[in-house]
């Protein structure tokens, strides 16, 4: 099969689906707007949140005093994770990366350990992204990329770099005696 | 990005939700597009694509005025994607069950009902770059940026997932191998 | 001694055959690619060739190797031959090419030109060369781990280089020598032989340090 042949026949297929697909979609515009409305209008204005918080009705205060106790507890466990030789969310003997990105889409990790291929990190809920690398004693360079963004000081490297005008991060990675 | 479109994007940030709809409007078919290529449901690509607008709206504030609006909202919906795909309880790796009689003329409606089942068979890797071209003739940049791979990697995948449907299509006799 | 080294040599003999299979799976793979590159067949079968003398000897990574020559492959003719001709003398000049493809690779990764790479690259090759000729003429007076002495080169060479690349004076050779100094203070944290990694330190002379610029430097005018 010639490639030109080929190449019609999936965009013809896709085509199919594609034509099949408008059916489910119709009205799409309408749901979306009607679920955002709804849910905006739950969220009260800033004035709404002040008055709240100077006179919480009772459901109110437990709610404010759990909110308060996680955010500490996060920024504890962050700090914990962050700090020379803190721990992970879970037992290993990898490296850690990690990046604050609250509001980001994407965040991947790319060094000398990939061969400069994005690693992905996960955001663990709390809008800090990780990844648990295993890596073998010795030098490496690396970089985040947070929404196509090149991010390259990490706050907790050993060292930056800038050979091509932009930064990027250096880590030593111990062996043990 | 198109004026008209800076427009909307702006009056849906100051509240607008009417110009939102019209952003659900032009979109979501490529939006269903990249939800179907991760997902292969068309119940789950239908949610996620609900989803992908609403979250793409509340983040609207964080969208870099610079890039490229389809690329972004598209990200979002791959993410959005990928997550309910991590939610899923893992699918028995789909067969596809090969009409008896292949050598038979086929018809081109047949022909290409057996491409889209073959498509949608491949395994994930070559599937949702190859749904993202033929689908909206996705350029390689964009599919790069969207999937998170190399471009290089793109079209790697690309060739080979185009090898793969013609193997499968020629070892069912319905099409030769030659190139 | 000898008793070690027959050890030794047993040892190697009888380690399973996947551990040493694994390098040359990936070997293969970057053999590949490299015959299937749009440039002089010389410069191919010459790569080809030190590849496969590096790969075994642990001072390439297929893996590495593998994105690299793909880098190259997506390039004109003419980037594609200066990236190949790059490999080729590094590893025929006997150094660990690893961190000089992952740099191109970063390079790559920032979305970069090539020429913009290909001129850091070829300022790293003078230097890292510069590097083990000077310290290979060096009397270390202790038995080196090769591996170690090599690691230990590419740190000297490595360093001497991010100091010209980030815009300090050549000339500054007393701040060369401590960066040089504080790269090779961390390999002794990693390396196998921390002996071979001492044994360059205190070899580390501003004179050293100096001589390996200036043949650099020397090499990139030519």
């Amino acid at each position: 099969m010639r490639y030109k042949e080929l190449d019609q026949l999936l965009h013809e297929s896709l085509r199919e689906e594609r034509a099949e697909a408008r059916d489910l979609l119709e009205g799409m515009e309408h749901t979306v707007t009607v679920k955002l409305a709804s849910r905006l209008s739950g969220r009260p204005s800033w004035r709404k949140w002040w008055r709240m918080l100077s006179h919480p009705p009772l459901a109110m205060r437990g709610a404010v005093a759990v909110g308060i106790v996680l955010a500490l507890a996060v920024g504890f466990l962050a700090g914990r994770m962050w700090g020379p030789g803190g721990f992970g969310f879970e037992e290993t003997t990898g490296t850690m990366f990690a990046v604050a990105a609250p509001q980001a889409e994407s965040v991947s990790v790319k060094g000398d350990f990939s061969a400069w291929e994005p690693v992905n990190l996960e955001d663990r809920g709390s809008g800090v992204w990780t990844a648990v690398i295993e890596l073998p004693p010795g030098r490496y360079e690396y970089a985040f990329v947070v929404d196509g963004r090149w991010v390259g000081q990490d706050p907790v490297a050993d060292e930056y770099v800038r050979s091509f005008g932009e930064y990027a991060s250096v880590r030593y990675v111990e062996g043990d005696r | 990005m198109a004026e008209d479109e800076l427009e909307l994007v702006q009056r849906s940030l100051d509240g607008d939700l009417e110009a939102w709809g019209e952003i659900v409007s032009r979109y979501k078919d490529a939006v269903y597009g990249v939800a179907i290529a991760i997902l292969r449901n068309r119940a789950d690509a239908e949610d996620a694509v609900q989803e992908a607008f609403i979250r793409a709206y509340t983040r609207l504030r964080q969208y870099d005025l610079t890039r490229r609006f389809s690329t972004w909202l598209l990200t979002v919906t791959a993410n959005v994607a990928r997550n309910m795909l991590r939610k899923r309880r893992p699918e028995p790796p789909q067969r596809f069950h090969w009409p008896e009689d292949p050598a038979d003329v086929m018809r081109e409606e047949q022909l290409r009902e057996l491409v889209r089942k073959t498509v949608w068979s491949l395994p994930d890797l070559y599937r949702e770059p190859l749904v993202l071209r033929y689908w909206h003739d996705m350029d390689i940049a964009e599919i790069s940026e969207v999937l998170r791979m190399r471009e290089g990697t793109v079209k790697t995948r690309l060739h080979r997932g185009r090898a793969l449907v013609r193997a499968q299509l020629a070892e069912q006799g319905v099409m030769s191998n030659a190139l | 001694m000898k008793a070690l080294m027959l050890g030794l040599t047993l040892l190697v003999l009888l380690m399973p055959a996947s551990a040493q299979q694994g390098g040359e799976r990936g070997l293969d793979n970057v053999l590949e690619l490299v015959r299937d590159m749009p440039v002089e067949q010389s410069l191919r079968q010459a790569t080809a060739s030190a590849l496969r003398d590096a790969v075994p000897a642990g001072r390439a990574s297929p893996e590495v190797a593998y994105r690299y020559v793909s880098l190259a492959r997506d390039l004109p003719p003419a980037e594609a031959t200066s990236a190949l001709q790059t490999l080729r003398a590094g590893l025929e000049g006997g150094l660990l090419v690893d961190r000089l493809m992952n740099e191109a690779l970063k390079g790559d990764a920032m979305s970069l030109p090539w020429d913009q790479i290909g001129g850091v690259l070829e300022l790293r090759l003078a230097f890292l060369l510069a590097a083990r000729s000077e310290i290979g003429e060096l009397q270390l007076g202790v038995e080196v781990c090769p591996q170690t002495l090599r690691q230990a080169t590419l740190e000297v060479g490595w360093a001497a280089s991010d100091h010209v690349l980030q815009q300090e004076s050549p000339d500054d050779v007393a701040g060369m020598t401590s960066r040089a100094a504080e790269r090779l203070v961390r390999l002794r944290g990693a390396a196998p032989c921390p002996d071979t990694v001492d044994a360059v330190l205190e070899a580390l002379t501003h004179e050293l340090v100096g001589q390996i610029a200036a043949r650099a430097l020397a090499q990139k005018e030519n």
